[in-house]
């Protein structure tokens, strides 16, 4: 081969396996992605049973039963609308009521989201920020903390 | 006065820092011996004087002195001596002169070592290491100063944060840091090599060791980080695609990219402008990292809004550093003269092989990083990208990459005979196909992929050992002569072969921990089991108990196997009294190189508790494996073939193929 | 001290510059040895002779063929050849000796001036370090009373059985305005030394104060039960005539202000304030009444002289450590004065005549100060000590009181000083920044305390116009102006 060639044949693999990350990273970025929703979002716009979505908000007051087996079923609200949560396994340690949290799964055909992780920091003070906005929106929190 | 003392000597570090970002180079380019002879002995001072600062603000912290600022802020006089020494870096102002602090430390130590490097290339290097503590000396003295000081200051100080309170998180920052910031000599030396025009095999050499030494820490500070979300979470995992970890991980990435396509350098003279852009990306990264963490962008953009000053020094700093390089690269790299040729198929190729996918994996990473943030500064849009966008970009690219990882030592220079490396690799191949048989027959056919991934982790491990056993002929001359030989190995050689197999460590940690764990999650009551793989965890009841800051509920778990008691673990629910900050810590009982993970959940009113248990095969080997890497790399910068160049006007005189003395 | 540490501090600054000065402007002087001039060139062929070691080795050990190994030696030694040919090119040249002149001006000016430049804007040179531990063992004098809180706060949390520590910070919490953990403290004490009529009645007006004025049941119970230890004694009694009025309990407080004022000593400073709570319940005011100037501004100065008691044991604390210095150290005639008279004030009159002698003593050499620590004696009708004249001694009536009053007296204004300091930074900070409505009353109060009542008037009216648009918060300014009998309207 000449110096050409080879320097081709180089760049040609390199482009290939770019091209397949690029690829790679792209599909994924259109699929793998979950987006942030209100309770007013999913209400108002609603959300294809299956896609999966984090929903935040504040958990309502008095919402919280539990069940056997770490099940727990509470609702998550923005004061304007709420939806009712059912999730298994174990709470973050700062989940309470009144408090802001983010929750991730799916809604089902019931309306009922559930969730398969639910978060909470670790700073009584902090608010997720994607609650901290959509609460914003509706104007329920002022807090001056990010 | 100390802690004057050490505001004076940060001032003065910057005056300083102003003088060598000029005038070495300025020689450098004029040829004046004169003042490029400033470099060395300015870089060490430039280390001693921050080192005064880091100490006297230690010593403010460690006397509870509230007429600074960032003590008041930052500490508390019942703080335990320990936490009150790591609460330093464990603020904003205190990491970015720890951050300055590892700078200079590393100019010093070029200053100190480099006698063998070229004089013009080492006052160049070090004028442009002096541009960045400038920069970063300014940032500090402008937005962030530690040193801030309050004529009647208050009585107690304000720094109660118990999350901060240990050990893990307090050590692992300066890791990382040695590790990230490390990687700015490397920069500085690619800057000044553009500087000069002169980029040559020599100058990968000269580069290699305060690469290695990066990349050293860096390794084992992201193991570190990942043991402490590990066991402090209590969530059970090492890795969360966290955009604090991937900040890391990027120039990891990059890091290792550059290791192996130094070495094309060093010895064929090719690759070298693609070495030297890596050079500038890794340190890019490393500053990308500083910016998202210390800017406050990730936990919101709109935080970054609300205190620029910080954010936009930040990212004025990263534009001019990371832009001035990239122009200077784009214009002075058609100027490097092209080095060695190879064919596809050889060593060279082997490592392009590897810098391709490395860097793809980096860009992967780079992308899951920034696109939310990007998404939300656009459209507003809040969108999370999670541990499965990562999955399903990063393994894909990992996989072709660490299937060729035994390949590459084993292929000759210039023009390679895959052939014969796959003949030399027989053994290990056949080693690892018993490998996924075995998991086969172990574990079952219900996951495909998990016996797959062993076969691959363990083809890497036999790989690099072959290598070794091939170097020293151990079947062809016997046992005794081959430990003669094993011994008289060069470091670099050793180095390799060991960091490829803690890879492959750490794979099999990542395969078996993933595929093959057990979990249970259920409310126990006093009196109940759990079964888990052969282990039977009784829940024996809890009770309250009250530590010196916190109130806890401990559970108490007797652990038994085969009937018989193994152990006792107490994971606890902690309360940090003065925050009423709730914290979960677990137990982690191992056994040979597994663990059993135990943690609580919500305590209910009639005594039982939600446990957590997890069962974690092999987990230990996913650290265990950084710590193999990063002794690899210890095992490559020891070799003495780096440290050559200071030449002792005898050796000089020597004819090229005189012998060397046996190494 | 704080003379001498910028002097060192200064002196270090300036070692400092000196070395950073030095470490340009000496390698610049040094001459080369020739040999190094060429290090720069020799050390890449030092790093290629060492490549065509590594070739021959790896060629000994099998490693590559000996196609291989030819191949690589030549392609290092054409670098080896080019590097070797850079060398020889490397002319020396002489140099033009103005950039080194250059340098050297920027390490002897540019360098101090850039860095002293910077240092004296943004440092602090003359703030000496502050660590706690000194802090906290500074000379008691010399510490804010935060200070002096702080310290006697760990002790006890550190010793938290101590009654005698509890029971002296209570006062002090008073003082600073910390109702609440004034009482907190005042319950410690009673828990471990026992109710006394002053331990209960101080908790009781802890409460009270914290309570914003109103006597809560709490309060009244500590004082029914201080009142249960002695039937006589004056203050709680002032405070349940207070509730049985704030309850509406008309004719109950009627008679208990009557029953108060029946045998007071006139003179006493609460007797105003009772005669115009009595007033304002249209009961009888006793004939001892005068016209009584402004409402509720008495009611305030009342309580603070009847905490007096407090104040003292705080003081004695103070006096007991500046006894210990004058003793040991000895001190200037101002502060024996304070001294002698502090004794005085505390009523420990033998300890005030000793500390007098002890004076006299020190000073027997200097008129000066005799005179004034005499006067000081005179004025607190102590007995002169040999060799000093009593100047206005005879003159003095029997027993102090009056002037132990006067001190007394003195001692509050003293504070209200204070006071009238801290007020004046709360109401700079409210007239340029604005706060909240707690805030505006905070300062309404403060003004009303201190007797002026047209600034009282006129932060009302400020308050009142930052708050116009906010009904609750206007309303809670004005009740706080309605009690304190400003004009609302």
């Amino acid at each position: 081969m000449t110096r050409k060639q080879r320097r081709l044949t180089l760049i040609g693999i390199a482009g290939v396996v770019l091209a397949g990350a690029l690829g790679l990273i792209l599909f994924a970025l259109n699929d793998q992605i979950v987006f942030f929703q209100s309770p007013t979002d999913i209400v108002e716009k609603g959300v294809p049973p299956g896609q999966r979505i984090r929903l935040g908000g504040l958990v309502e007051d008095g919402s919280v039963e539990r069940s056997g087996d770490a099940n727990v079923r509470f609702k998550v609200t923005d004061t304007a609308n709420a939806v009712t949560v059912t999730y298994t396994g174990i709470l973050p340690d700062l989940f309470r009521e009144g408090q802001g949290v983010v929750t991730e799964g799916t809604v089902g055909p019931d309306g009922v989201f559930v969730a398969d992780s639910v978060l909470a920091k670790h700073d009584e003070n902090y608010m997720p920020k994607e609650v901290a906005e959509a609460l914003k929106k509706q104007g329920v929190w002022q807090g001056a903390q990010n | 006065m100390i802690v004057e003392l050490g505001h004076y000597a940060l001032v003065l570090t910057f005056a300083l820092a102003l003088v060598q970002s000029v005038v070495p180079v300025w020689g450098a380019l004029r040829g004046d011996d004169r003042l490029m002879a400033i470099a060395p002995p300015v870089s060490i001072l430039m280390f001693l004087l921050v080192l005064v600062s880091f100490v006297a603000l230690t010593i403010a912290y460690v006397t509870s002195d509230f007429s600074v600022v960032n003590v008041w802020e930052n500490s508390y006089s019942a703080k335990p001596l320990l936490y009150k020494i790591t609460g330093v870096w464990g603020n904003h102002e205190g990491s970015v002169l720890l951050w300055v602090l590892i700078l200079v430390f590393f100019g010093g130590l070029v200053g100190y070592f480099g006698r063998n490097i070229p004089a013009p290339l080492r006052a160049t290097t070090l004028s442009v290491q002096a541009w960045i503590t400038a920069g970063f000396t300014l940032f500090m003295l402008a937005t962030s100063n530690p040193f801030a000081r309050i004529a009647n200051p208050p009585v107690e100080g304000n720094g109660l944060n118990p999350i901060l309170q240990d050990i893990g998180l307090a050590v692992h920052p300066p890791l990382l840091y040695v590790g990230y910031v490390g990687f700015s000599i490397t920069f500085s030396f690619a800057v000044a090599a553009l500087i000069l025009g002169r980029l040559d095999a020599a100058w990968a050499r000269w580069v290699r060791p305060w690469t290695l030494l990066a990349w050293v820490f860096l390794t084992l500070g992201i193991a570190m980080g990942s043991y402490w979300a590990y066991y402090e979470l209590g969530w059970g995992g090492w890795w969360f695609w966290d955009p604090v970890e991937n900040a890391s991980f990027m120039p990891w990435l990059a890091g290792t990219a550059l290791l192996h396509s130094a070495i094309v350098m060093e010895k064929r003279d090719a690759l070298k402008v693609w070495t030297v852009l890596l050079a500038i990306f890794t340190f890019s990264l490393s500053l990308l990292g500083t910016f998202l963490v210390r800017s406050g962008v990730l936990t919101s953009v709109h935080a970054f809004a609300t205190d620029p000053a910080r954010g936009v020094f930040i990212l004025v700093l990263l534009c001019l550093f990371i832009g001035g390089s990239l122009s200077l690269y784009a214009w002075r790299a058609p100027v490097l003269k092209q080095g060695g040729l190879f064919a596809p198929i050889s060593r060279e190729g082997a490592l392009v092989f590897n810098n391709l996918f490395l860097t793809a994996a980096a860009t992967a990473v780079f992308v899951g990083t920034l696109y939310p943030l990007a998404l939300d500064i656009v459209t507003g849009d809040k969108i999370s990208v999670g541990a499965p966008f990562f999955n399903l970009t990063f393994a894909p690219l990992m996989v072709p990459l660490l299937l060729a990882v035994p390949f590459g030592p084993v292929l000759a220079w210039k023009r390679g005979d895959l052939l014969a490396a796959c003949q030399r690799l027989y053994a290990a191949f056949g080693i690892a196909i018993l490998a996924v048989l075995f998991t086969l027959w172990l574990w079952g056919v219900e996951n495909v992929l998990a016996p797959l991934g062993a076969g691959l982790a363990v083809w890497i491990m036999a790989g690099s050992v072959s290598e070794i056993v091939t170097r020293v002929k151990l079947f062809e001359i016997g046992p005794s002569r081959a430990l003669s030989r094993l011994w008289g190995l060069p470091g670099s050689a050793w180095g390799t072969a060991v960091a490829h197999f803690g890879v492959g460590i750490t794979v099999l940690g990542i395969v078996t921990a993933s595929a093959f764990q057990e979990e249970r999650i259920q409310t126990m009551h006093p009196g109940e089991s759990v079964e888990l793989h052969h282990f039977e965890v009784t829940f024996d009841g809890s009770a309250p108990r009250t530590g010196p800051n916190y109130t806890e509920d401990v559970g108490h778990f007797t652990v038994r196997s085969g009937g018989v008691e193994v152990a006792a673990m107490d994971p606890s629910k902690r309360i940090y009294t003065a925050r009423k900050m709730p914290t979960t810590e677990s137990a982690i009982l191992t056994s040979g190189l597994s663990q059993l993970y135990l943690s609580l959940g919500e305590v209910h009113q009639d005594g039982s508790m939600d446990v957590r248990v997890y069962y974690k095969p092999l987990v230990t080997l996913i650290w265990g494996g950084c710590l193999i890497m990063a002794f690899g790399g210890m095992l490559s910068i020891a070799d003495r073939r780096l440290r050559v160049g200071a030449p002792k006007p005898a050796a000089r005189r020597k004819m090229p193929s005189a012998p060397a003395p046996a190494e | 001290m704080s003379i001498v540490l910028p002097m060192t501090l200064w002196i270090l600054i300036a070692v400092m510059t000196a070395v950073a000065a030095l470490s340009i402007l000496v390698p610049m002087s040094r001459k080369r040895p020739p040999e190094d001039e060429t290090v720069g060139q020799t050390a890449d062929e030092a790093v290629y002779r060492q490549q065509l070691d590594e070739v021959e080795k790896d060629l000994e050990r099998g490693l590559i063929d000996d196609e291989a190994a030819n191949a690589a030696r030549t392609e290092i030694a054409r670098r080896l050849l080019a590097a070797h040919e850079r060398a020889e090119k490397a002319d020396a040249a002489p140099k033009a000796s103005w950039p080194l002149r250059f340098g050297q001006i920027v390490a002897i000016a540019g360098l101090p001036l850039v860095a002293l430049g910077v240092y004296l804007f943004i440092g602090s040179p003359d703030l000496p370090d502050q660590p706690l531990a000194a802090r906290m063992s500074a000379p008691p004098q010399d510490q804010s009373v935060e200070m002096l809180v702080a310290r006697v706060e760990k002790h006890l949390a550190e010793n938290p059985q101590d009654g005698q520590g509890w029971d002296v910070l209570a006062p002090v919490y008073m003082r600073l305005n910390k109702p609440r953990e004034a009482a907190g403290a005042y319950q410690h004490a009673i828990r471990l030394l026992g109710p006394s009529v002053r331990r209960m009645t101080d908790l009781g007006e802890a409460l009270t104060v914290a309570n914003d004025g109103i006597v809560s049941a709490d309060a009244r119970g500590a004082f029914e039960q201080a009142i249960k230890l002695d039937k006589t004694a004056v203050k709680p009694r002032f405070f349940i005539a207070l509730a049985l009025g704030q309850e509406g309990k008309k004719d109950e407080a009627i008679a208990a202000w009557q029953d108060l004022l029946k045998d007071a000593d006139p003179r006493a400073a609460w007797v105003p304030v009772a005669r115009q709570n009595l007033a304002a319940l249209d009961g009888t005011v006793p004939p001892m009444a005068e016209n009584l100037p402004g409402p509720n501004h008495e009611q305030m100065a009342a309580a603070a002289d009847m905490s007096a008691a407090d104040r003292n044991q705080m003081v004695a604390g103070m006096v007991g450590r500046l006894a210990e210095r004058l003793n040991s150290q000895g001190g200037t005639p101002a502060e024996w004065a304070r001294l002698i008279r502090a004794y005085t004030v505390l009523g420990k009159k033998d300890e005030a005549q000793a500390a007098l002698q002890k004076a006299s003593a020190a000073y027997a050499g200097d008129p000066a100060a005799m005179g004034q620590i005499a006067q000081i004696a005179g004025q607190l009708g102590l007995a002169a000590p040999e060799g000093m004249a009593p100047p206005m001694a005879e003159n003095l009536p029997g027993p102090n009181r009056e002037q132990m009053a006067a001190a007394a007296d003195m001692n509050a204004a003293d504070r209200n000083q204070m006071i009238a300091g801290m007020v004046g930074k709360l109401a700079d900070r409210l007239n340029s920044e604005g706060g909240s409505p707690a805030e505006w009353s905070r300062l309404i109060r403060a003004y009303t305390v201190l007797g002026k009542k047209d600034e009282a008037q006129a932060a009302f009216k400020q308050a009142s116009a930052a708050y116009a648009d906010d009904p609750a918060a206007l309303g809670q300014i004005k009740e706080t102006a309605g009690q304190l009998g400003l004009k609302t309207e």
